[in-house]
């Protein structure tokens, strides 16, 4: 399953939802809004009940949107840019998207 | 004929989840959605509700959106079994969150934990959420 | 591989437009083929064709309707999400508007069965929304 988060985990609960719902296997992808949520903060709230095997994508073009430098991020992430993002539809199924 | 019998055997084979997990008032997103679902299922595909987080609560009997000039969900979702869509579920952790049960609900559910419910998720061809 | 993209929200208020744009572009790039773009709910307002954003700023309908002549992407806005929001299919608008189209070149309007004939013959379906 790939999910797609577009919100920030405090501006809506999908993040946190996702992450409990997600299993080995399964990929995260952020966009959007959502790249504020892979700015560490301390504590890391969202991501604490993350399982293994379960990848977090950002979408690159949305860091650079947003002003969000890398070396901010959680280390665990893993970037994309649009064509990652087609791969990751290529390669994962289904597609959810969690508004 | 044939053929239509053939596109029905081969649509079949998709399953569609419908995620309803936010509250459905005050805007016509939710009903919308829902005419998605009936549609799927006039197409044969192989259809299945699902209520969780704070969505579970549009499953409550005694709604009165029409107080406020809204319209009614709970027969849209009565319709759903005339449109052969029998799989409707409730994830359990989110009815428990709720502390709500299957008897204060409109239409009849399966209450499945998240665990078994992302295996589910995960042989569907297309999640529909709004 | 086959893809559809759904889009759920109006441009400008929501980046879903422009997310979808991005992806769009890379997933031809790479070859594969998108099927549809099929505008639900808010979406609708993707087609309007009578948006004038200033000289300064994207013009995302237009850049819509060049995606039809480009790329020969069927763009399709539901008929029922179109009509609540003022975007009257051309038979209808003549009678009861006084005027032709409400939709930018390269669009037409049609029901939810397209989403469906979509959802069947895509390999994935993918969905951009608020």
């Amino acid at each position: 399953m790939l999910f797609i988060i577009n919100k920030s985990a405090t501006q809506s609960h999908a993040l946190s939802d996702c992450v409990k719902k997600a299993y080995a296997g399964d990929v995260i992808l952020l966009i959007e809004h959502a790249v504020y949520s892979v700015v560490e903060i301390k504590p890391p709230a969202v991501f604490q009940a993350l399982r293994e095997n379960v990848s977090v994508c950002a979408l690159q073009p949305d860091l650079l949107v947003r002003g969000l430098d890398k070396e901010r991020c959680y280390d665990f992430l893993e970037y994309v840019d649009y064509s990652g993002f087609v791969a990751l539809v290529e390669n994962n199924k289904p597609i959810r998207s969690c508004f | 004929m044939i053929l239509i019998v053939i596109l029905r055997l081969v649509n079949k084979l998709k399953t569609i989840f419908f995620v309803i997990d936010k509250p459905i008032h005050g805007n016509v997103c939710s009903q919308e959605f829902l005419d998605i679902a009936l549609m799927a299922a006039a197409f044969d595909l192989h259809v299945i509700v699902l209520f969780e987080g704070d969505g579970v609560n549009a499953l409550l009997k005694n709604q009165q959106p029409e107080t406020l000039g809204l319209k009614q969900v709970s027969p849209v979702l009565s319709a759903l079994s005339i449109y052969d869509i029998n799989e409707v579920l409730v994830e359990k952790e989110s009815m428990e969150l709720w502390r709500l049960s299957p008897e204060q609900f409109v239409i009849p559910v399966t209450s499945v934990p998240r665990v078994e419910l992302s295996q589910q998720l995960n042989s569907a061809d297309v999640v529909f959420s709004f | 591989m086959k893809i559809s993209v759904q889009i759920n929200a109006s441009p400008y208020q929501h980046q879903a437009a422009d997310t979808a744009w991005g992806f769009i572009q890379a997933a031809i790039a790479a070859g594969h083929e998108v099927y549809r773009v099929f505008f639900y709910h808010d979406g609708v307002y993707n087609a309007a064709r009578d948006s004038r954003p200033p000289s300064d700023e994207r013009d995302i309908v237009k850049r819509w309707s060049t995606l039809r002549v480009e790329h020969n992407v069927d763009l399709v806005v539901c008929v029922s999400s179109a009509q609540r929001r003022g975007l009257l299919e051309t038979s209808v608008a003549k009678k009861v508007a006084g005027y032709e189209h409400a939709l930018a070149d390269g669009f037409r309007i049609a029901g939810l069965g397209l989403l469906m004939e979509a959802v069947i013959d895509s390999d994935r379906h993918i969905t951009f929304g608020e």
